[in-house]
């Protein structure tokens, strides 16, 4: 069963598409400012950490795998096709003629080179531990490449989307440090200078195999405060902002120079318990009390009037759009008086004090939502200790190491990787750092979805491990984030569901 | 004169060694920064790998002794974020910070010392009022929303200079201003009452006797004698700027070292957090011994003594 299903997927998506789609202008030109909320940190695409780093390298990297902007599957990149050969076995056919921007050809050698270099334990990649379920990577011939995994390894294609590919000649003589300033990729844009905390600026590389973007010149600015990315829209020295916080949107839209662009995105807005007790005991242990919050809390209301309408409420931590997700799992409807009666019954009858914190980075208002939250959960008599954190490493910190005690405001963008493992197993598997839960039942679970290929047994096991998250209120997915971008009348763009910014795609307007 | 730069010179070495035993000891109380690094499906075996690679199971004084030799040949390794030597990652920003240090308290000064000289001669008249009513507002309106303001009205609605960024000199001049308006009042006021001190002062009333003008009166009699604890503040807000100025920097989208700072210590990047400790309290104790200088030329008395 598997073996047919592995063929029927082959046989799907042998003919794929190009990886960037087309843009109709003729030769590229003009150039276009993005701003961006944060500075890069390297421009090595193995060693950036952040899904920000990931998103500007793509300019200049192809990956073997790509995704449709629209329908948000799965395409071809720099592999033109690829099967499954048994469960444990990849293989994947290399676009022929292809060339590095140092003109270096792209072949079976420079995947296998870059797998290997991710692999690499000296590398210290912060991709490590997303592949090294491989266990070896062979070249079989100039444009072939096969790929065996310890174990059968559904995710994997998904994941090859964050896999960039490298030129071994010129990594192998220029070394590691130096591509971390002077990167050289096979994608749409070729890297021109970087003056970190100032710019980095790519241009349109002529002879790219893929279609040619309409943009010549692209500069990616790190501005931190995002007034000051707005101030310079409407001066017109930005002409892209990642993040728009919803009171600012009715100024782009009256600014007459720029317009919004929004679309949902697999990034899911949650309250997360300490369910473990990893940061000590403390009453959300207690089932009744999370089964309280989460009626306590008007979700629908906090969509409506803070983020203006623009999120999708959920009843499960799985995205829709993912590949697991059981749509007959519904929200936990709005009932302040049953949260009362649970909080009476759990022994609460006269209230309580929580720690609660919230934090700033990717979570869209995520103060004003944490003010709400609380601000719902005092009708109810539970008082909460705030914290915000406008820090994201900061808070990221403390959250992997177990220091965030009762509740807090979570978000999780699963590197858009559009798979239900990607956010269960490391939130709710035993051991795993982000994970606030323990639970042997969710465990077994988790690693066969992990580890089986058949999408029918997949689809069951993860509809099984949202109930139990359900069930015992494990956490409270609140909604689904969408992605508001601002973008200037000069150009045409439109907001993509992976949470990545692809200017490659924009065109300039008549 | 040698020996005593000499001298101070040392103690500047003692200073940043006793400094970054501090911060050494704090950060590494602070917590585990192989945990930050790795991503969060990271095993437990990858988190001890990083450690041992980064050194951070070593006894606490091993590693400090290990620091304090690369420091003292200018490494301070790379840093753990920014895949980079810590010490160039820093260096490359002291330009930004200086310039903005320097064009700050530069305008500060030109404001506030003849302001300051003014509402002073010139004592409860409209002048002085204004000077004072100005360095209350000055010192009371938020760097930040002065930046915003300074933003929309000149470089939004006017266009008249950039937005943000360190582009040209053009650049420099909205957070210079932003700048110096909070660095003036306290300058003006520190200038205004010294030289009403002074100016009560006999001599000057010989002076005044004697029939020399008023700017003569002014510039060798009073001035000097204010210019000493001028000087020394200076001294003192320019070592505090070259730690950056975090509001200013964030709000222009300045590439200086007080946001690199202070996001280093919140991400426990040891490396740039100790370069940049050690640079700075060397740039302090440098500025510290130059104002010294300085006064020891303005005042012969400390020089002679």
């Amino acid at each position: 069963m598997t073996r047919l299903v592995a063929l029927f997927f082959a046989l799907a998506i042998t003919i794929a598409p190009f990886g960037h789609p087309a843009p109709a202008d003729a030769a590229p030109r003009g150039q276009l400012v993005a701003a961006l909320d944060s500075d890069r940190e390297t421009l090595d695409p193995h060693q950036a950490t952040g899904t920000i780093d990931y998103m500007v390298l793509m300019h200049v990297f192809d990956h073997l795998i790509a995704r449709n902007s629209e329908s948000m599957k799965l395409i071809g990149g720099l592999a033109e096709s690829w099967k499954s050969v048994d469960d444990y076995t990849w293989e994947f056919r290399i676009r022929k003629g292809v060339k590095f921007h140092n003109g270096e050809p792209l072949n079976a050698e420079a995947v296998k080179f870059s797998i290997d270099r991710v692999l690499d334990p000296a590398q210290k990649s912060y991709l490590r531990d997303r592949f090294k379920g491989i266990t070896q990577v062979q070249v079989t011939d100039e444009f072939g490449i096969r790929l065996k995994t310890e174990k059968p390894n559904p995710v994997l294609l998904e994941r090859l989307t964050n896999l960039a590919i490298l030129p071994l000649k010129y990594v192998k003589e220029k070394g590691d440090a130096h591509i971390a300033k002077n990167p050289v990729g096979s994608g749409p844009y070729h890297f021109v200078e970087w003056v970190r905390g100032q710019r980095l600026v790519v241009e349109a590389h002529p002879g790219y195999w893929g279609p040619e973007p309409a943009v010549k010149t692209l500069v990616f600015r790190p501005i931190l405060d995002v007034g000051t990315a707005m101030a310079e829209m409407l001066a017109g020295g930005v002409d892209f902002i990642r993040l728009v916080p919803p009171d600012q949107i009715p100024v782009i839209e009256a600014s007459g120079k720029a317009y919004i662009t929004t679309a949902p995105i697999i990034r899911v807005i949650f309250l997360n318990f300490d369910v473990a007790g990893r940061a000590g005991a403390g009453p959300v242990q207690n089932l009744k009390v999370r089964q309280a919050i989460s009626h306590a809390i008007d979700v629908d209301g906090i969509i409506q009037h803070v983020l203006g309408g623009r999120g999708l409420r959920a009843g499960t931590m799985v995205n829709p759009m993912k590949f697991g997700y059981d749509a007959s799992i519904k929200p936990v409807p709005y009932d302040p008086g049953r949260a009362r009666q649970l909080l009476a019954e759990a022994g609460h009858a006269s209230g309580m004090k929580l720690d609660f914190m919230t934090y700033s980075g990717s979570i869209i208002a995520s103060r004003q939502v944490g003010d709400a939250v609380a601000g719902y959960l005092s009708k109810v008599g539970i008082q909460t200790n705030r914290q915000h954190i406008e820090d994201i490493g900061l808070s990221s910190n403390l959250e992997r190491t177990g220091k965030l005690k009762d509740i807090y405001l979570g978000s999780w963008g699963s590197w858009s990787v559009f798979d239900a493992d990607m956010i269960l197993y490391p939130r709710f598997h035993s051991g795993e750092a982000f994970a606030y839960v323990r639970d042997p039942k969710l465990d077994q679970w988790l690693d066969v979805g992990r580890n089986t290929v058949d999408p029918r047994k997949r689809m069951e096991v993860y509809a099984q491990v949202q109930r139990y998250i359900a069930e015992n209120a494990l956490a409270f997915p609140m909604y689904a984030q969408t992605a508001v971008m601002a973008v200037s009348n000069r150009i045409t763009y439109k907001a993509a569901s992976d949470e990545t910014i692809a200017l490659w795609r924009a065109t300039w307007k008549p | 004169m040698r020996t005593y730069v000499a001298e101070r010179l040392l103690d500047t070495v003692l200073t940043c060694i006793a400094i970054s035993f501090v911060v050494f000891a704090f950060l590494h109380l602070a917590g585990d920064p192989a945990k930050v690094l790795l991503p969060p499906e990271a095993s437990k075996e990858a988190v001890a790998d990083l450690r041992r690679s980064l050194g951070l199971d070593d006894p606490f004084l091993l590693q400090y002794g290990r620091f304090l030799a690369h420091a003292a040949r200018g490494d301070f390794g790379d840093s753990f974020i920014i895949r980079d030597r810590a010490l160039g990652i820093l260096v490359e920003r002291v330009p930004a910070t200086l310039e903005l240090a320097v064009a700050g308290l530069g305008l500060g000064v030109l404001i506030a010392v003849p302001l300051g000289i003014a509402a002073a001669f010139r004592p409860r008249t409209w002048i002085d009022h204004l000077a004072s009513i100005a360095s209350v507002v000055g010192q009371a309106v938020p760097t930040f929303w002065l930046g915003i303001m300074l933003i929309l009205v000149f470089a939004v609605s006017y266009r008249l200079v950039p937005v943000s960024g360190r582009e040209s000199w053009r650049s420099l001049i909205l957070p210079a201003v932003c700048l110096a308006v909070y660095l003036a009042p306290v300058m003006m006021r520190l200038v205004r009452s010294g030289m009403l001190e002074v100016l009560r002062q006999d001599y000057i009333r010989t002076a005044r006797a004697k029939g020399i003008a008023d700017r003569g009166i002014l510039w060798k009699h009073a001035f000097k004698n204010v210019s000493i604890p001028l000087v020394t503040m200076i001294g003192l807000q320019f070592g505090r700027l070259l730690a950056g100025t975090v509001v200013i920097e964030v709000v222009f989208a300045w590439p200086g070292i007080g946001w690199l700072t202070v996001k280093a210590v919140r991400t426990l990047d040891y490396p740039v957090v100790q370069a940049s400790v050690v640079v700075l309290g060397a740039g302090i104790a440098l500025v510290n011994l130059a104002t010294d200088l300085v006064i020891g030329h303005l005042d012969p008395r400390i020089r002679h003594r």
